[in-house]
């Protein structure tokens, strides 16, 4: 992996990161670093800390001991709205609200950037427009949302986040309630921005999505992290066993050589 | 959807309004000319319409003044206020509960503030007049603290949320009710027509008590439109967004709580305008929460207005209170809402 340098915006380090949610200790000790202009995916069973990593980055929740750095500064030290203009998130389930148009939801992408008297700016507009341009949601733009099906929904949330303008982008489980070929679509808009340059890290529960579409996979177990790496380093079989208690062969694809995991069915 | 854009400043004042909504503004105002003049004319003592405008333009005879300037017109400004004010109070607060169906005279938050207003009332008989106000506060606040406590912040949207509230409100009415039946009767008969939502007594005091409220509350309602945008994305997105979602949730309620206080202190409690006029203001116009927070202002005034009105001037000599005659509008449509709401989450 080319170094890169560490000044080169959307880089998100965590240092001995603990997060407490009620009772139960949710992330301990976690040490990460985010390849910036690369897609990372966070993967793990459920209740392994995945989420509740993307939400403590993502300013949701708050960290009990360690910090997380965003090119270089302390997120506790940054303001709600800088923070904003660096990172957005798309949430597992966003309300979303009765009547909407597609357009007007994008359009909420540029409330960081926007003021109390100033409610619309040359530079939103040329958002708005490029967010829906890299989603192909164009079509779609005075259609209500609701009007739609899951995968167009699907882009057109993703466009809000990219109208945000932010070198970070968090997604929390995008692929969940799709059918696998709109999955497909939507991992592979994903890996195209991440080409362009966007740091992108992603939650996801597909195992096969991760290793065919994100280019470093962090396998996090008991609120910490196991493994991390590219696809073909992490996706073993002897990790699979310890991480997902899964018994597996791992093949690989005959097109782009990456890995496929298969798990064992016979009786 | 057609919008209206004006900038200066190099984009740093760069305002936006759907066409549709400012019309509809526009209109509603007109609409709330019309019924201040019908008020000033219409009832027991006939003033004619063009005496009503005159006595305005202040050229009318004197008992045309009397009638109209004196007794009439400080009587429909607050009516018009009370209603704006209760009216943005619960569009505050189902912008900030993402409820629906939450307004501050159906969860118990006017029943709270009246509460306080009565109890003062007949508990310190020679306390100042000044001390309705900041009291009807408090007991709104305590209720409002007291129904997210037991729901939980996060669940405002619950039905959970509404029942609870529903209940302390008949618990609070009942409350009030106990304080009268036991209070000195001379107190206790000035705070009954006040409890039924009247503003039969309002004179220049209440106007201008009313005006400097509608004053703060354009302030509330100028600040309140970019967290209320934000929060109806759900609390992960507003974070995400740039808003610190406790803090303006906190402060969205105490916006709200304030605004139906200083309405329930100066007419009481009246109910389902903070209900319906976000509602018909949505339905009327889809619009951003700026502007429907005004649309709400001027939807919520006609209906009080229209309320006032139509209880002093339809059934003759009989006077019937506004705040009775929102209830008897009022609750079907929370009825068909509720129905709405229901259908909604079971399908």
């Amino acid at each position: 992996m080319v170094e890169i340098a560490p000044d080169k915006p959307g880089r998100i380090t965590v240092r001995g990161l603990g997060v407490r949610r009620g009772e139960t200790q949710a992330l301990r000790g976690v040490d990460l670093d985010i390849v910036p202009g690369a897609m990372t995916a966070l993967v793990g069973r459920n209740g392994c800390g995945k989420s509740t990593l993307l939400k403590t980055i993502a300013r949701i929740l708050r960290p009990e001991t360690g910090e997380i750095e965003v090119d270089g500064t302390t997120l506790a030290r940054l303001s709600p709205r800088a923070a904003a203009q660096r990172m957005a998130l798309l949430p597992q389930s966003p309300i979303l609200p009765e009547g909407m148009r597609v357009r007007d939801l994008v359009a909420q992408g540029r409330h960081p950037h926007r003021g109390l008297v100033r409610h619309w700016s040359p530079e939103d507009d040329a958002a708005i427009d490029a967010a829906m341009a890299a989603t192909d949601t164009v079509q779609f733009a005075d259609r209500r949302l609701e009007a739609l099906s899951g995968g167009q929904r699907q882009r057109c949330w993703i466009a809000m986040t990219l109208a945000q303008d932010t070198p970070i982008l968090l997604l929390d489980e995008p692929t969940t309630y799709l059918d696998l070929s709109v999955q497909l679509e939507i991992m592979g808009l994903l890996a195209r921005l991440a080409r362009k340059g966007r740091t992108i890290l992603v939650v996801l529960h597909e195992l096969n999505l991760a290793a065919a579409f994100a280019d470093r996979i962090v396998m996090m177990r008991d609120g910490q992290i196991d493994a991390e790496g590219p696809p073909s380093e992490v996706l073993t079989a002897p990790l699979l066993q310890r991480v997902f208690g899964l018994d597996a062969r791992i093949i690989a694809d005959p097109d782009t050589g990456r890995p496929v995991c298969l798990p064992r069915t016979a009786a | 959807m057609t919008t209206i854009r004006t900038s200066a400043f190099g984009h740093r004042i760069a305002l936006e309004m759907p066409l549709r909504g400012a019309a509809l503004l526009a209109a509603s105002t007109l609409v709330i000319c019309a019924l201040l003049l019908a008020s000033l004319s219409l009832g027991s003592a006939g003033v004619g319409f063009n005496d009503a405008l005159a006595a305005l333009l202040g050229s009318a005879s004197e008992r045309a003044d009397l009638v109209a300037i004196e007794f009439r017109l400080p009587r429909a400004l607050t009516a018009l206020m009370a209603g704006g004010l209760l009216a943005l109070s619960g569009a505050l607060l189902q912008g900030t509960t993402l409820n629906p169906l939450a307004d501050p005279a159906l969860i118990g938050v006017s029943q709270g503030a009246g509460l306080a207003v009565v109890a003062l009332a007949v508990l310190l008989p020679n306390a100042p007049d000044a001390w309705s106000a900041p009291a009807a506060f408090g007991g709104g606040l305590i209720v409002a603290v007291f129904i997210l406590a037991m729901t939980g912040a996060r669940s405002g949207a619950s039905t959970r949320f509404l029942l609870i509230g529903i209940g302390i409100a008949a618990f609070l009415t009942a409350l009030t009710t106990a304080i009268l039946t036991y209070g000195r009767i001379s107190g206790a008969h000035e705070a009954l027509g006040w409890l039924a939502g009247s503003v039969r007594s309002a004179g220049w005091d209440e106007v201008r008590q009313m005006g400097w409220v509608s004053v703060a509350a354009l302030a509330i309602m100028l600040l309140a439109a970019r967290p209320l945008s934000a929060l109806r994305l759900g609390d992960d997105l507003a974070a995400s967004l740039g808003h610190i979602v406790s803090r303006a949730r906190v402060l969205l309620l105490f916006g709200s709580v304030g605004l139906a206080a200083a309405s329930v202190s100066v007419v009481g409690p009246i109910t389902f305008v903070g209900l319906l006029a976000p509602h018909a203001a949505r339905r009327l116009a889809p619009t951003g929460p700026g502007l429907h927070l005004a649309l709400s202002w001027a939807v919520g005034a006609c209906l009080t207005l229209a309320a006032d009105l139509a209880g002093r001037a339809a059934f003759g000599a009989i006077q019937v209170p506004a705040g009775l005659v929102t209830a008897l509008v009022g609750a079907p449509c929370f009825a068909l809402l509720m129905l709405r709401k229901h259908r909604k989450e079971s399908s």
